[in-house]
């Protein structure tokens, strides 16, 4: 295995296209069930993933296997090849929700009335070039997609909060109970599968002293992110809120400016829609990734996708597009299943999995690969592949 | 290798097939989307409700040649339908242009809209992605129809003078209110559950120059846009007045000195004007730095309402020139002047109390604070806040120095 | 060897009425004969510096004895296919008679025009010398501003027939040396008839030579070629050709000019993002125009619309293609302007600007706001003329897609193009670098352009040796915030992920 990405990558993935998918739907979601108190599902699932993202990060340190490299070790090939297969199902699974709300949020942010799906379908064109390029592509463009997002969130922010009026908010912890709390938590846990994505990076960059704290604080400043982010939204919306999908396409319409110069909030929600086509992208990246490795191919060659990528990439994106089709008017339905039923796979692969990783190492043994090194958190040496 | 050259011959044809599907879009462009010369840009929407639902006044901008001197021109239509949504499809079938309503600044209630829930008439607006939750928000006597059918004396479009008339500089001396349909949600959504938007009232105004704009009528129904008024009757459009609905329920219509008292209170005032009478002398006095508000306290279980406000005034006109005992600026206040502008304030405070009390319109939104801050108390006397509500006024006013 | 023979084994090769054979004998009666290309070669010099002093050599005189005599610096010994070739490039060849030794005397004085100032890379500061045709003249253009010994020009030659020299300039102790010999084998590799212009070295040495984005930067000034050759990258040369090539390539390169490096830092950093704005504008706008109109009225400020709404109205075309006829003018207007004579294309501006423009709005074929935004995107993709190839067929593509799928597909190009160049890369360098890996020591010279003491090292995305590149004695003034060792021994640290 070589490097395909660097820290730094890790952290702008972390911390860009982590946020970059719970800004659309997941705000009305949670204030339907918990109004003003939306942060506190949002914040009890944060804690768990950062806790699982740091769980992964801090394994990074002692071992430089990837995650099915480590299963591998330890279970066998068979058992690393099924979970190569499950991952990438999950991660085409994970895309589903997120693909339905871009579609919806493509049909209102860019059009005037509703336009026909074949306005959406060009999506699978860029999804698919992207979905065969690799990992190394997707840190490259989070290089370009995490300051592009930083600035225009920041531009939407400072334009939205003359707006905002965090009264709406009080009185806090009250009048939620705890089964909307949860019925919050959970309705969102599809929005969360950082700890798998972690997962996947793991074993992928070369790790120095300190990189697990710079990971986990990358998480944890995105989380930050967009809890003010929920806060600033129901500070505006407040009881309109359930309906304000797409909020971040409305909030800074009410700056006073705009009457005059026109919308040009636009340009910083384009820009941030960019940065959230790449996270959607970046799901099917990781997906075709696993089917390389359930494979046994190489993803790449060279700078040029492999041809089993190609494949896999469009066979996945295929599949999404059926779906997509089938499904086209009935993203209720699909929440829905979502919400009640698959979050128990989010739970699974993003919750659960993540911390098994120490359980892993441990079955590998200290020095059974002879690459760990004591508690500095610095590798004595790094294989040419893992 | 064999495999490779496939893979690339099948690229190939994709981005072939890409190009050629790109190139047919582009030179076809017709899969439902409805483009600038089919779209009516609505800048207004009147809404009546009759006997058989609601009748939907759109005033729209038209686009006229640019050779043709490139003034706004505009057109007025009205629509019949069960539902505001199928007003709007009616007239969207009678004109055959696609109303589109991403710059509708303005929702104009006819007066037979207080006969309905408010939230149940605007409905649409808040179900429709399309509607800026920006476009404000006002109530008239008569008929909404009628009212965007009028000609301001620029001769442009109604709805522009209207929107003049609530403008930020007239909100801000406390004239006039505004509230867009985030805010009239807000306020109809939250535990007070009352609301308030500026009644707009017309008369005939004198000659207001040249008339330059054209104003046809749709076909069908059409609004008073299509008749050819004289400069001499046009209309002048004002915003003195607060309409009030509590519960959902039009409440009735504040009078001017209540509006004040009301935009003192919700809104951020920077320069305001009160005539106080003083001594039988009229005094205009401007009052700036203004600080107004309410908060809410619960005193052994009594919500009590604290209304306050403080500003800074100065003499703006008087019927007497020399200026304060003691100073040489004409400006300066003389202290019985503040005290009955400060009395003024009180009084017109008291009357929007009043007002609020006997309509059981929470306008101060004292139920709302209440929840926010004395959550236990709220729980206990919610749905009666505003019957067991005492007030209590804090005005301050002193003179520039 | 007897003279005639010699000259028949030449001309056998050389059978042309521009190869010149001149026969002379010095004045005790040897024989001797000098052979070369009419036109090409400086026979003033020739004649003094050859045929002169040969006049004193003795009958018996040999090859050393010849050698001596001649006063041409520039002579060396060659054979009869190596003198073949010489007298191609411009030199002249001696044959003495009863001496097997041929001398290639470098006298050559090819037709070709002054060094003057490159059309495209006007600097209103700076030098203003240019490029020429000849590679001779470039050198020492080159030869002129670095005086450094590790300075390297090393000459390959391409293409069958033309068989052009190609001189690849370096700095050894700065630029990555695995650079110019891949150039150099990568220039062999290539077998082709003609070697025009750089523009073929370019595409031979180019990763993806079929690319719409180039791998190769262009500059036709030696005081840029210097200053890159300085940065450490590696520059080509190419016999005919007044445009020089450098490799790496990265994007940010054509959006800097010559000048930011003599202008405040302050203004230089502002001119860069208004060049990078303006080319994104120039691509963008016509597009975004139709998408706005087609899809999405709310892109234009309400009265704005009311304005273009009046001009549109009554229009028989659809908005894309209004937009489409009216680049497609704007492009035949270009090249037909570009392409005939100065007097004609003067007209052909009038033609297209004044009477074309102004009768079509008349007609109500297109409309006013189409024009100026057809032409105000025009202007914008010339601030930087050397993308202007790229960004105008950019400027096609988003039209076509903002026509087809509106702001949506301008978006979704722009993903794609995104992860589609993130990946390129030009000799190991990123040509996105430094933005794409993110490179924080090369931003100081990306869009933005600090001072000259706070760029004391190479850039790093080029990987080169030797970091340091300014270094203020101790004594030097008081800069404040300037170069400090401390900061210029700072190496500053790549693109990790490579």
């Amino acid at each position: 295995m070589t490097d395909q990405l660097c820290t730094r990558q890790v952290c702008f993935i972390m911390a860009a296209y982590t946020a970059a998918g719970k800004l659309l739907m997941m705000p009305a979601e949670l204030s339907y069930y918990c109004g003003g108190d939306l942060w506190l599902p949002a914040l009890i699932v944060y804690v768990l993933q950062v806790a699982a993202v740091w769980a992964v990060a801090f394994a990074c340190s002692k071992t430089d296997k990837t995650f099915f490299a480590l299963i591998e070790g330890v279970l066998g090939k068979a058992a690393s090849k099924v979970l190569c297969w499950l991952f990438a199902l999950f991660f085409a699974l994970a895309a589903v929700l997120p693909m339905f709300s871009q579609k919806l949020f493509v049909q209102a942010i860019f059009y005037d009335t509703i336009p026909a799906l074949i306005t959406f379908l060009p999506f699978f064109v860029f999804s698919v070039y992207a979905g065969a390029k690799g990992l190394k592509n997707a840190g490259r463009v989070a290089d370009i997609a995490l300051p592009l997002m930083g600035i225009s969130l920041i531009v939407l922010f400072a334009m939205s909060v003359g707006e905002a009026n965090v009264g709406w908010l009080l009185p806090v912890l009250r009048t939620t109970s705890a089964s909307s709390v949860f019925s919050g938590a959970r309705f969102s846990l599809y929005n969360f599968t950082d700890g798998a994505m972690m997962l996947m990076l793991m074993g992928r960059f070369r790790y120095k002293k300190g990189d697990s704290l710079k990971i986990t604080l990358s998480y944890a400043l995105s989380a930050l992110v967009v809890l003010l982010f929920l806060v600033l939204f129901y500070s505006i919306f407040s009881v309109l809120s359930p309906d304000q999908y797409f909020a971040i396409s409305k909030m800074a319409i009410f700056f006073s400016a705009l009457s005059i110069v026109g919308r040009v909030d636009l340009i910083a929600v384009y820009a941030v829609e960019i940065c959230m086509l790449f996270a959607l992208a970046f799901y099917i990246q990781l997906s075709v990734t696993c089917v390389c490795g359930a494979l046994g191919k190489e993803q790449s060659k060279g700078r040029s996708a492999s041809p089993a990528s190609a494949v896999a990439s469009v066979a996945i994106n295929a599949v999404l597009l059926a779906v997509l089709i089938a499904f086209n008017n009935s993203y209720l339905v699909v929440q829905e299943a979502f919400g009640r039923f698959l979050w128990i796979v989010f739970v699974l692969f993003a919750f659960v999995l993540p911390p098994l990783v120490w359980a892993l190492k441990r079955g590998m043994g200290g020095g059974a690969n002879g690459k760990v090194s004591g508690g500095t958190g610095k590798k004595a040496g790094r294989p040419p592949s893992g | 290798m064999q495999k490779k050259s496939r893979l690339q011959a099948a690229a190939r044809a994709a981005y072939i097939l890409l190009i050629a599907a790109m190139l047919f879009l582009f030179f076809t462009t017709d899969f439902g989307l409805v483009d600038i010369h089919k779209t009516s840009i609505v800048v207004a929407v009147g809404i009546d409700v009759t006997e058989e639902g609601y009748d939907v006044t759109a005033q729209a901008a038209i686009p006229t040649p640019a050779q043709g001197g490139g003034s706004a021109s505009y057109t007025q239509v009205t629509g019949s339908g069960a539902t505001v949504a199928e007003a709007i499809a009616d007239i969207n079938a009678k004109t055959g242009f696609y109303p589109k309503l991403v710059f509708c600044n303005l929702v104009v209630l006819g007066e037979s809209c207080g006969q309905r829930d408010l939230l149940t008439v605007l409905d649409y607006f808040y179900r429709n992605d399309y509607v800026p939750l920006t476009a404000l928000v006002a109530m008239c006597g008569g008929s909404a129809q009628e009212l965007l059918g009028q000609k301001p004396a620029d001769g442009g479009m109604s709805s522009s003078a209207i929107q003049r008339a609530m403008s930020d500089e007239l909100k801000n001396s406390a004239i006039a209110s505004t509230v867009n349909l985030k805010l009239l949600a807000q306020d109809a959504g939250s535990p007070s559950n009352a609301a308030y938007m500026p009644y707009v009232e017309y008369g005939s105004g004198a000659s207001g120059g040249t008339t330059t704009a054209s104003a046809s009528g749709g076909s069908g129904s059409s609004g008073g846009g299509g008749s050819s008024k004289s400069a001499e009757s046009a209309a002048e459009f004002t915003c003195k007045r607060c309409a009030a609905f509590a519960g959902g329920a039009f409440a009735g219509v504040l009078t001017e000195e209540q509006t004040f008292a009301l935009n003192l209170i919700r809104s951020n005032i920077r320069h305001a004007v009160v005539n106080a009478v003083c001594n039988g002398e009229n005094f205009t006095v401007g009052l700036k730095n203004n600080s107004g508000g309410a908060s809410l306290e619960v005193q052994s279980g009594v919500p009590v309402l604290k209304l306050s406000y403080s500003a800074l005034a100065n003499v703006q006109s008087s019927s007497s020139r020399p200026a304060a005992e003691g100073s040489a600026n004409s400006h300066l206040v003389p202290d019985e002047v503040l005290l009955s502008v400060a009395q003024t304030v009180r009084d017109r405070m008291d009357s929007l109390f009043d007002f609020c009390k006997g309509s059981g319109c929470d306008l101060f939104g004292a139920e709302r604070m209440l929840y926010m801050y004395y959550y236990d108390d709220y729980l206990n006397i919610k749905g009666s806040v505003l019957p067991a509500l005492k007030v209590e006024y804090d005005i301050k006013i002193d003179s520039v120095r | 060897m007897q003279l005639n023979k010699g000259i028949e084994a030449i001309k056998d090769v050389l059978v042309s009425a521009d190869v010149i054979t001149y026969e002379f004998s010095s004045a005790a009666g040897k024989k001797f004969a000098l052979i070369y290309v009419d036109g090409l070669v400086e026979k003033a010099q020739l004649g003094e510096l050859v045929v002169k002093p040969l006049a004193k050599a003795g009958k018996e005189a040999g090859a050393a004895e010849v050698r001596a005599i001649l006063a041409s610096p520039e002579v060396k010994e060659v054979d009869i296919p190596s003198a073949i070739k010489e007298i191609s490039y411009g030199s002249a060849v001696l044959l003495t008679d009863g001496c097997d030794e041929l001398f290639s005397i470098g006298l050559t004085k090819p037709p070709g025009r002054a060094v003057a100032e490159p059309p495209t890379q006007i600097a209103v500061k700076g030098p203003r010398e240019g490029f020429t045709e000849d590679i001779k003249i470039n050198c020492a253009l080159v030869r002129k501003r670095l005086k450094s010994p590790d300075l390297r020009l090393d000459t390959v030659r391409t293409g069958k027939r033309s068989d052009t020299a190609v001189t690849i300039c370096y700095l050894a102790d700065v630029c990555n040396n695995e650079i110019p010999k891949k150039l150099a084998a990568q220039i062999a590799a290539n077998e082709i008839d003609v070697v025009a212009d750089s523009s073929y070295v370019g595409r031979f040495v180019s990763s993806r030579p079929r690319s719409l984005f180039k791998r190769c930067a262009t500059c036709e000034k030696p005081d840029i070629f210097c200053a890159k050759l300085a940065e450490g990258r590696v520059g080509i040369l190419v016999d005919g050709s007044p445009i020089a090539l450098t490799v790496p390539y990265m994007l940010v390169e054509d959006f800097q000019s010559s000048e930011d490096y003599f202008i405040s830092s302050y203004r230089a950093t502002i001119l860069r993002f208004l060049r990078a704005v303006a080319v994104v504008v120039g691509i963008l706008l016509p597009a975004v125009y139709v998408a706005a109109q087609l899809f999405k009225l709310q892109l234009i400020p309400f009265k704005l619309l009311l304005n273009i709404s009046s001009s549109v109205s009554g229009l028989p075309l659809s908005p894309s293609i209004e937009m489409f006829l009216t680049l497609f003018v704007l492009e035949v207007l270009n090249e037909a302007s570009i392409r005939m004579p100065k007097y004609v294309g003067l007209a052909i501006s009038i033609v297209g600007a004044l009477v074309l423009g102004e009768t079509a709005v008349n007609a109500g074929i297109i409309s006013t706001p189409a024009i100026i935004i057809v032409a105000f995107s025009a202007i914008c993709l010339y601030v930087v003329p050397d993308l202007v190839e790229t960004t105008a067929t950019l400027r096609w593509i988003f039209l076509i897609i903002a026509g087809s799928i509106g702001t949506f597909g301008i978006i979704l190009f722009i993903c794609l193009l995104m992860c589609y160049l993130v990946t390129e890369q030009a000799y190991g360098v990123p040509i996105l670098a430094p933005f794409s890996p993110l490179i924080p020591h090369d931003m100081s010279d990306g869009l933005l352009k600090r001072d000259m003491f706070s760029l004391s090292t190479r850039p790093a995305a080029l990987k080169g040796k030797n970091k340091v590149r300014f270094r203020r004695k101790a004594g030097g003034g008081d800069n404040k915030g300037g170069n400090d060792d401390k900061q210029a021994a700072k190496e500053p640290r790549g693109g990790e992920d490579d």
